[in-house]
């Protein structure tokens, strides 16, 4: 009968032609905000991984102070741990106020420097988007003192490639330190991400008076589609096995409250954070445009359904004898409604999937555009460009919703055909 | 006998040296000394003006009061009128600073810039070069004026900003050249103290010149570093009551 009616579809092609275009229309609409909103999700879970110490950070405290006296130890637990990870690398962080980049007498504030192991972290990391050096250029001799800046940074300061810069930030105990440093990479960042400096972790640990095998916390990045929040619980229970540990960190909220409720305790304390609680709160911002986004498709939805009732009404009444004919050879009412329902879903799924290639098409377009020079967008895109994110979930979602609005406005001329007379609709003219 | 002269001679050597390295911390001492008030409150009037690179400038007016034998002070803000009220209290090892938009004090650190100029809230306090430094060098050198004594410093401690400093010290046992370096020997800022003015039996510099060595701008062969001045006037010893070392001073100054 799915057969039939597809057949009848192709048929009366013409009829159904506008009402297509609605719904392709309607679907592509559907793909293009739901892939630019989990792809705006995705580009800043990729940017804050980068940030934040991977997508799983394990943070050693002593009292209310970051700090892993002994990275190593940290690492063999979560290499031991056999969770499916495919980076795990200490990283020193200095979150203190008093860190300034000084060039040619100009100077700026960075919210932080991160110290890495470029050996281990060097891959995740050369995704930054570079626009001059990159992270291969810190490895080796030539490599030492290097450091890696925005080009906000770099445009503030006036610095390029290979100039000589000062770091200059304020120890643990508060007491002043320097050092010269050349400029070995430039990433794209205009957003908060890039008020950050990369630099090689025992350089950083040396400026910050600590000893080489010293970090803050143990950047942890996992196996492409891995469940994060679950391999981060996972990883709480291991170093439970070993450490006091603290409970799970949901937010960026939990984590302060954990911190302060430390103070005094000079024991070692481990604590694992994803990224995902990092980012809670922009992801309850997005989810709120994800709503918005499905709020002003239902709108649109109800008024496809509308057109598609009025449609199928002066269908159902254009066919009225064809549907007569069928009766008369045999046909039972509900079959006629199965039929009529048959064809909207297949008018549907036709049109969907047009509509899903014209999204795809829409994409092209929209990534041709370099949106680089407006600020508020850096959060949102890589490379200036806006990125997008088709997962099976979403489009099967999308797809159900188009089923069902347009089956649903098929209903009623559909049941209206299936009650019709077939002698009486056999005499219309 | 040539090898018990030469063991004399080497003796002789070390005991100079430390008689002389004794002289040089009692020297640092008395240096500390005649700028520290045991003995009295201090009270006095300073205006600092950060002049930057690119000619623009700030001006800063706080009374400050001293009772260095409790180790307290308190710095009220005068003006700008925008951080009018604002204020430093010193108890011991802690400080705070009041807020009175905000009404309320935060912990904070007198290493940290005073209203963002190269002048550090631990400079409102009398030096302690003898206990906080080791002397790692000393020579005589001209300075203007004044025929001094140089003595490179290395800090004992981690509670000073500067690990490293290097100080010209006059006849008159008064600091008028300091350099500070960061923990890797990076000349921080210098600065010069001109002229003093004598309190009771101790001095209060009258001006202080501070260049920043990391903030400058270069036009031509020059270079403009960052710099502030700080002006001292209206010193006194004249006691302070206690209430004037507390919290509630910084709150109550401000609801009047």
């Amino acid at each position: 009968m799915f057969l039939f009616a597809l057949r009848n579809l192709f048929l009366q092609r013409k009829r159904y032609a506008l009402m297509a275009l609605a719904v392709a229309v309607g679907f592509m609409l559907i793909t293009v905000l739901t892939g630019l909103s989990y792809g705006a999700l995705e580009t800043i879970k990729t940017k804050a991984a980068r940030y934040f110490s991977g997508h799983i950070i394990v943070y050693g405290f002593e009292n209310t102070g970051m700090s892993i006296p002994d990275s190593k130890s940290y690492v063999k637990i979560i290499n031991h741990s056999r969770l499916p990870l495919r980076t795990v690398s200490p990283r020193s962080v200095y979150y203190g106020k008093e860190v300034r980049l000084f060039f040619g007498g100009n100077y700026i504030r960075l919210l932080r420097v991160i110290g890495a192991d470029f050996e281990t972290e060097g891959k995740e990391l050369s995704k930054l988007p570079f626009v001059e050096g990159g992270i291969e250029a810190l490895s080796g001799p030539d490599g030492k003192n290097g450091i890696i800046i925005s080009t906000e940074a770099a445009r503030l300061l006036g610095t390029r490639l290979g100039d000589d810069v000062i770091i200059y930030i304020k120890t643990e105990e508060g007491q002043y330190n320097t050092e010269n440093m050349v400029v070995k990479g430039i990433f794209d960042e205009t957003n908060i991400f890039g008020y950050a400096a990369y630099m090689n972790r025992e350089e950083l640990n040396i400026i910050m008076d600590k000893d080489p095998g010293w970090a803050t916390e143990i950047a942890v990045y996992a196996k492409e589609g891995s469940n994060i929040p679950l391999i981060t619980e996972r990883l709480r229970l291991e170093f439970a096995k070993t450490k006091d540990v603290f409970p799970p960190i949901h937010t960026r909220h939990d984590f302060s409250e954990y911190r302060s409720g430390n103070r005094g305790n000079d024991k070692e304390v481990a604590a694992v954070m994803s990224v995902n609680a990092q980012l809670e709160q922009l992801k309850s911002l997005l989810d709120a445009f994800l709503l918005c986004t499905y709020f002003v498709l239902f709108i649109f939805l109800v008024i496809v359904m509308i057109g598609i009732l009025n449609t199928y009404r002066v269908i159902v009444y254009e066919r009225t004898r064809e549907i007569g004919t069928m009766r008369a050879i045999g046909m039972q009412a509900s079959d006629v409604k199965r039929i009529f329902l048959y064809e909207a879903a297949a008018l549907a799924l036709v049109a969907s999937a047009f509509g899903f290639v014209l999204g795809l098409v829409t994409f092209h377009f929209v990534g041709l555009f370099d949106l680089s020079k407006v600020t508020a967008a850096g959060m949102f895109t890589e490379n200036g460009r806006l990125q997008y994110f088709i997962g099976f979930r979403s489009v099967a979602l999308n797809l159900f919703f188009m089923l069902v609005a347009v089956t649903a406005a098929a209903w009623r001329p559909a049941k209206k055909a299936s009650l019709m007379p077939p002698a009486q609709a056999l005499r219309k003219d | 006998m040539k090898k018990r002269i030469i063991v004399a001679l080497l003796l002789i050597g070390v005991i100079c040296s430390v008689y002389a390295e004794t002289d040089y911390i009692k020297m640092l001492k008395e240096v500390d000394n005649l700028v520290t008030f045991k003995e009295s409150d201090l009270s006095a009037e300073y205006t600092i003006v950060k002049r930057d690179p690119d000619g623009s400038s700030s001006t800063t007016v706080a009374a400050m009061f001293r009772r260095d034998s409790e180790e307290k002070f308190v710095v009220l803000v005068l003006q700008p009128v925008a951080d009018k009220g604002k204020g430093y209290l010193k108890q011991g090892n802690n400080l705070w600073l009041y807020d009175p938009i905000g009404k309320g004090f935060t912990f904070t650190s007198a290493k940290e810039r005073f209203q963002n100029s190269s002048f550090r809230v631990s400079d409102f306090t009398g030096s302690n070069y003898s206990g906080n430094y080791d002397i790692k060098s000393v020579k005589q050198e001209k300075l203007g004026k004044f025929n001094c004594t140089v003595f490179d410093l290395e800090a004992n401690t981690k509670s000073v900003s500067f690990p490293k400093v290097k100080i010209w010290v006059s006849e008159d046992n008064l600091v008028r050249k300091l350099e500070d370096y960061s923990l890797s020997g990076q000349l921080m800022r210098t600065s010069a103290f001109p002229s003093y003015q004598k309190v009771g039996n101790r001095w209060v510099p009258a001006k202080i010149i501070i260049q920043d060595h990391l903030v400058f701008r270069k036009v031509g062969d020059k270079v403009e570093y960052e710099r502030t001045t700080v002006d001292i006037k209206n010193p006194s010893l004249n006691k302070q009551p206690d209430s004037l070392y507390t919290k509630e001073y910084l709150e109550r100054v401000n609801t009047k």
